[in-house]
Formats: C-alpha cells, sequence, structure tokens
C-alpha cells in the first residue's frame, strides 16, 4: 500500500515544509538502503541519499502523476546511485571469475539479514553488483538495464551469470571468510 | 539459486529504520540554500529588468530632446534630420526682417486678422 497520500504531493508541489519532512521520514530508510546496495561506501551512499531526495522534493512538478510515485521516487534514486558510479569511474563491467581479495565475513544460514546482505553486495565488483540489485532486486528487464548502463544486453546477462557465480562460490564456503 | 534470489529480494526489504539525523539536517539546509538561490535569482531578474527599462526610458527621452541642446539640428521620429538655413537677410528679400514690418501693415493682412 502506498505510503504517500494524494494530499502530500499536492503539498510537496506547493514546497510546503510538513509534507517534506513526512515524505523523508517515510522513505529515508528505504532510500538510503537503496543507495548503499549501489555504493559500497556509506558516506558515499549517504551522499548520493540526499542528492537524490533532493531531485525527489525539487523535481516534484515534474512527476505527471500517471505513474506509481514510489517507483517515480525509486528511479530517481537508481538513477542518482549509476550517475555515481559512472561519474567515479568505478563503473567498470568485470569478466573475472575468482577473486582473491575478500576481507569481510559473511554468515549465511537459513536466512540472510541485511546486514549479510550488504557484505555479500560488497564481496561483488561493481558491474556484478549493479547488474543483480538491477535486475534481481528491483526487477529491471535485461533491455531496461542495458539502456540504462550503456551497455549491451549480452553484457548485462553475463554480468548477471558471473554476479550469481560468483555468489554461489561466496556462499559455498558459508558461514566463514577469513582471507589476510 | 531461486531460494537465495528470494532470500536477498526479502533482507533487502529488511532495511534498519534508524536513519542518522545529520542527514536531514544536511538535506535540510540544501533546500533552504535552494530557495535563498531562488531569490536572489527573482532579485537579479528584477534589477536587471530594471536598468534595461532605465537605459531605454533615458535614450528615449535623449532621443526626443536633442534639438533642444542643439538648435541648429531637428531630430524628427522618422529619423531626419533637418539642418536651419542661416538667415541672409541681403541675400534674398524674403528673409529680411524690414519685410515684416511691410508686411504687418499689410491692408490684406490688417483684414485677416481683424476678424
Amino acid at each position: 500500500m502506498s505510503k504517500v497520500h494524494e494530499n502530500i504531493i499536492h503539498d510537496l508541489r506547493k514546497g510546503t515544509k510538513l509534507a517534506q519532512e513526512t515524505l523523508y521520514k517515510a522513505y529515508s530508510a528505504e532510500f538510503l538502503s537503496l543507495s548503499r546496495r549501489y555504493v559500497k561506501n556509506t558516506a558515499d551512499a549517504e551522499d548520493v541519499f540526499i542528492a537524490a531526495f533532493y531531485k525527489i522534493l525539487t523535481k516534484i512538478n515534474s512527476y505527471t502523476g500517471k505513474g506509481n510515485f514510489e517507483g517515480w521516487m525509486k528511479r530517481i534514486v537508481v538513477n542518482e546511485s549509476l550517475m555515481y558510479l559512472r561519474k567515479n569511474n568505478n563503473f567498470i563491467m568485470t569478466l573475472e571469475t575468482s577473486h582473491h581479495n575478500i576481507k569481510h565475513e559473511v554468515h549465511y544460514g537459513s536466512d540472510i539479514d541485511y546486514k549479510n546482505l550488504l557484505k555479500l553486495l560488497d564481496l561483488l565488483p561493481t558491474g556484478y553488483r549493479t547488474v543483480f540489485n538491477l535486475y534481481v532486486i528491483e526487477g529491471y528487464k535485461h533491455r531496461e538495464i542495458a539502456e540504462q548502463l550503456g551497455i549491451s544486453i549480452n553484457t548485462s546477462k553475463s554480468q548477471l551469470i558471473l554476479a550469481k557465480k560468483r555468489m554461489r562460490e561466496i556462499l559455498k564456503k558459508k558461514h566463514i571468510y577469513n582471507i589476510a | 539459486m531461486k531460494d537465495l534470489e528470494n532470500k536477498i529480494i526479502a533482507a533487502s526489504d529488511n532495511y534498519p529504520d534508524d536513519v542518522p539525523l545529520h542527514l536531514w539536517n544536511r538535506l535540510d539546509a540544501k533546500l533552504h540554500e535552494d530557495t535563498q538561490l531562488k531569490k536572489l535569482t527573482r532579485y537579479k531578474i528584477f534589477s536587471i529588468a530594471a536598468s534595461f527599462v532605465a537605459v531605454g526610458a533615458v535614450s528615449i527621452f535623449i532621443y526626443y530632446n536633442s534639438y533642444k541642446w542643439n538648435p541648429q539640428v531637428l531630430a524628427y521620429s522618422t529619423s531626419q534630420q533637418l539642418i536651419l538655413e542661416e538667415l541672409l537677410p541681403l541675400e534674398d528679400e524674403f528673409y529680411n526682417p524690414q519685410k515684416i514690418a511691410l508686411l504687418h501693415n499689410a491692408p490684406v493682412y490688417k483684414e485677416f486678422y481683424s476678424k
């Protein structure tokens, strides 16, 4: 169910402070975690989150009201995260299949909690992590991912396969990874 | 893998609720800055428009009043300039000031203006 009432959108368009605070309280945790899934560093993820929320609040008039408002906001956060990755030149489509530099511990039992999910995603190269996030968690199609990232559909598909493969490798050694 | 994906999706929904307070303060400061900038931009636009109006008004004033400062040149709205001829009474009797007295006393003139 949508957390945003029509009246709030109306007030947001007028720039009402109370409406802005209400929207922030309702979505800040979700959007901060969303940007953190794409951007490894917490401080950078916070910067992306603020830039995205600022865009949401200041570009509210570009929301036509036709689509889902939450979806519109999420797209802004995802786009902002992708823009950050592009700007910082760490948006590289990796093709390696093995890794040697695992510094974190991943605990994988019957369930994965949020903290371990972040650890797991952080172990993936940026390209794998981004495509995995977009396809598996956000539900984008390969065609959309290819358009968003400026890559071919096949690259998107292969990045996803490699991301899953890498994840399986990590999880096979489940419970403890302790590499110097 | 499908099971794992579902678990990952579920985990991504179980994000922590606590968001550092300083983030709101940063966002709020950015929004405030934006409002100030908009106000400043409005003032800038207003002052630029006002200076254009002022320059236009002064130019129009000068254009229509220039002949007052330079009686030799008459400026018309068509931008044509008319240079006044100098009065040379000896050259042409028409311009002779002495003839004005004659003209003034002429019977036709008197008859016309006495009506």
